[in-house]
């Protein structure tokens, strides 16, 4: 007798079990969150790099706002990537938290992990008087993401029991 | 579309995609995507924004002088990373403003809708966001046809009479203190021309350039270019780079406004040697000076001021056929003498035919002895003291362009005060009283007030000189300037001060007439003397240490006959001094009004001024009886006044 395939009603793309499943969820997150800090670790080096070498491009005053962006690229880089590390331990510390809102926590950490960091390096690219580049509009949408997922998450620990 | 704006699509979609995969019903699919399709609609329009403003600031970047130069400069942006507390200091001074580009920011002046009247022509004023605008008469016409006068070029009939009208955009603008000036860029390259009109921040009024400064009421006013003169000494580098056949400017500095490099020299070679890391740390536990940056603050009293005086002396220059090309030649640390010699007094021959020149800067910057007595050429007063000549006095004795107390004056801390002096001449601390026969921490034992009083004018106000000397009633009566005695004591005689030079300092007593003798000095000054000796007088009526001094009751009576003044600033000083005394607080008065408006003020302030001080039985209640004349003495003065032509070059 085979095994009988269970039924997906959105089974287009990712299956509903890749979705939902716990175990691939912790390590989607463990392996983003992980590469995600060694990126923006590796951007901190460079940073540090042009301090030391007084690099006028990125301190001089009139690229004072490149400083700024690409110092918070640096910080919410590496912030999120140990979210997102969190977020892994997270799923498996809480197997009640319903499949659905964890599915989405994650989709939204992973949709904030990408937008904030870029954000703040895009809009360090191309200053204009002052003002930081355009790719500074995926700031607040990666922003309104991470509160989303922040959210879910403690819904989603809030049925944490012993 | 840009590579900018399509890496924000991609990677806001790429963010969305797997939220829609987990979005079971078709409704919420659509309003991710309808959000979505927003959001890339709203980069596209701000996209469009941004390159027009970047578009604008392009346009008007072309029609100001270019920014960078030659020669090593690399600008303060590039001082901060390793000096952000110099750079601090610097950047809260009135030197970085001296010039700046316009914006909400920088502008001062009321262009909200405001018109102006110059001369019988008209000038609307209005601000569009960031950008201001005047629609004013051609000021590239008004150039030209200056330019076929100057030429003796003929002008066809009726040319004058209709004279095209245009809007012009505010391009750049000077000063952030006291006033602020305008400019507006012109056809000819990058040609600044001065916008007639100054905005005086205290009053906060817009007045005729002409009318804020000590000049002739029947000079007119000339179309000033930016790039001809004050590059000089309000941007950092500046070379004019005219084409002699064309006019066109091409006009270039290393910075707008007085930064880094004006005082430390070009930096280029201290930023790309100090970029190595270990060579910085290996500087900082040095005491050694870094030998690829000029210093002032390590040099000796010569050097440290050449630096100042680049700007605040009066200096030739001796390299005009190089300067249009290459701007002035001096470096800091250089051998300033040899490139851009200091102008010295020298009365011979002023009134020889072809020293018209030399008669306007010699009568419009100095006193008769050799003292300057402008604002703003304060090393060329000092080099005249024997403090600088036989001492160590330097700008920086008292003056710190960094670790200042504020930044009206940039005086380091307590020199405002006597402690500026005892740094050299401490023994007079404790015999103070016993030197200046004024009690200690009086007004009258502040050493600046005997030794530099404010017999310098630029600003519209005295100024304190910076050739340190002694008073003296014989230099008084010598040369016309008034002494910092009768500067305080308004009410007393030369005669007076006289008297008490030569009983407490053993002066001789000079010979003077009976009018000197008892006719209180400043009011002598202030209704015979010249524009310039009226400005002193004018302004120190309303000076707070004299007015205590002298008492003020009887002030009104003389300030009224000045709001009458043909010149411009005598009358403003005036009002200004006028509105310190109580009952003239709300006094109205338009000091560039018609004629016969300053007629009836001079009147209703004489009313007022009667009114107060008149008993009712007519006797003057005043505590300096001696200070007043009778009406007929006073009109007797005026009609002596010394009205010969002047011009101040401040």
């Amino acid at each position: 007798m085979s095994k009988s395939r269970p039924v997906h009603p959105q089974s287009s793309g990712e299956s509903e079990r890749t979705l939902n499943d716990p175990t691939v969820l912790t390590r989607r997150h463990l392996r983003f969150g992980w590469w995600t800090l060694l990126l923006f670790l590796s951007l901190g080096l460079v940073l540090e790099a042009l301090h030391a070498f007084k690099a006028s491009g990125y301190l001089s005053v009139a690229h004072e706002t490149r400083r700024l962006m690409w110092t918070l690229a640096h910080a919410h880089g590496t912030l999120l990537g140990i979210i997102n590390i969190a977020f892994a331990f997270t799923i498996r510390a809480v197997p009640q938290w319903p499949a659905r809102s964890r599915s989405f926590a994650s989709a939204c950490l992973l949709g904030s992990t990408l937008l904030m960091p870029a954000g703040f390096f895009l809009g360090g690219i191309n200053v204009r008087a002052g003002d930081p580049g355009l790719g500074i509009v995926l700031l607040p949408i990666g922003g309104l993401l991470l509160v989303a997922a922040v959210l879910l998450t403690a819904l989603g620990a809030s049925k944490y029991r012993e | 579309m840009s590579f900018e704006s399509l890496t924000v699509v991609v990677l806001l979609a790429l963010a969305l995609l797997p939220i829609a995969r987990r979005l079971r019903s078709l409704p919420t699919r659509g309003a991710l995507l309808l959000a979505y399709g927003l959001a890339v609609a709203g980069v596209y329009w701000w996209h469009g924004v941004i390159e027009r403003k970047a578009s604008d600031r392009a346009m008007l970047a072309q029609k100001v002088p270019e920014l960078g130069r030659p020669g090593g400069y690399v600008s303060s942006d590039n001082c901060r990373s390793c000096h952000p507390g110099h750079y601090d200091s610097w950047h809260r001074s009135y030197h970085r403003t001296m010039t700046q580009l316009p914006s909400r920011d920088t502008v001062r002046g009321n262009f909200e809708n405001v018109t102006l009247e110059f001369q019988g022509e008209k000038f609307h004023l209005e601000r569009k966001g960031d950008e201001y605008w005047v629609d004013m008469v051609d000021p590239d016409w008004r150039y030209v046809q200056t330019l076929k006068r100057a030429a003796n070029r003929p002008i066809s009939p009726g040319e004058d009479s209709n004279p095209p009208r245009t809007k012009k955009r505010i391009s750049m603008l000077t000063g952030s203190h006291h006033m602020q000036a305008y400019w507006i860029a012109s056809q000819y390259g990058n040609m600044q021309f001065g916008f007639p009109f100054t905005y005086l921040f205290h009053d906060q009024r817009w007045a005729p350039r002409n009318d804020v400064f000590l000049i002739d009421p029947s000079i007119p006013w000339i179309q000033q270019v930016w790039n001809a003169n004050c590059i000089n000494c309000h941007s950092t580098g500046g070379q004019p780079r005219q084409d002699p056949t064309t006019k066109v400017m091409n006009s270039r500095a290393a910075e707008l406004g007085i930064s880094c490099e004006s005082c430390h020299g070009p930096g280029e070679e201290h930023v790309r040697i100090n970029s190595d890391p270990a060579r910085r740390y290996t500087m900082h536990g040095s005491t050694n000076a870094d030998s690829t940056i000029f210093n002032p603050g390590r040099q000796n009293h010569v050097k440290a001021s050449e630096v100042c005086s680049q700007c605040h002396s009066i200096r030739r220059n001796i390299h005009k056929d190089q300067w249009n090309a290459e701007g002035v030649h001096y470096w800091p640390g250089d051998e300033i003498e040899s490139k851009a010699p200091l102008v010295h007094y020298d009365d011979s021959n002023l009134n020889a035919p072809g020293n018209e020149k030399k008669k306007a800067l010699m009568e419009g910057s100095f006193w008769p002895d050799g003292q300057v007595r402008v604002s703003g050429r304060d090393f060329t007063g000092m080099a005249a003291s024997g403090c600088y000549q036989r001492g160590q006095l330097s700008c920086l004795s008292c003056h710190l362009l960094h670790n200042y107390e504020s930044t009206a004056h940039q005086l380091a801390r307590d020199m405002d005060g006597n402690q500026a002096c005892y740094q050299c001449h401490g023994d007079y601390a404790a015999k103070i009283e016993q030197h200046t026969h004024h009690r200690a921490g009086s007004s009258g034992s502040l050493c600046y007030n005997c030794h530099m009083p404010h017999t310098s004018y630029g600003l519209l106000k005295a100024i304190r000189s910076h050739t340190i000397n002694s008073p003296s009633a014989k230099s008084s009566l010598d040369t016309g300037r008034p002494n910092a005695c009768n500067l305080c004591h308004l009410d007393k005689s030369l005669g007076w001060t006289a008297g008490k030079l030569n009983e407490w300092f053993r002066q001789p007593l000079p010979s003077m007439t009976a009018e000197e003798q008892t006719t209180p000095a400043s009011v002598t000054w202030l209704l015979k003397g010249d524009a310039g000796q009226r400005s002193l007088i004018a302004w120190h009526m309303g000076w707070e240490p004299a007015r205590a001094t002298s008492g003020q009751q009887w002030i009104p009576r003389y300030l009224a006959e000045t709001l009458v003044d043909p010149y411009a600033n005598v009358r403003y000083l005036t009002q200004r001094s006028l509105k310190t005394i109580p009952g003239f607080e709300s006094f109205h008065y338009d000091y560039i009004g018609s004629v016969a408006h300053r007629t009836e003020a001079r009147q209703r302030a004489l009313d007022l001024w009667k009114g107060k001080s008149v008993s009712k039985e007519g006797n003057v209640t005043l505590p300096q009886p001696d200070a007043l004349l009778k009406d007929d003495k006073v009109a007797d003065m005026i009609r002596q006044r010394n009205n010969r032509r002047m011009e101040l070059l401040e």
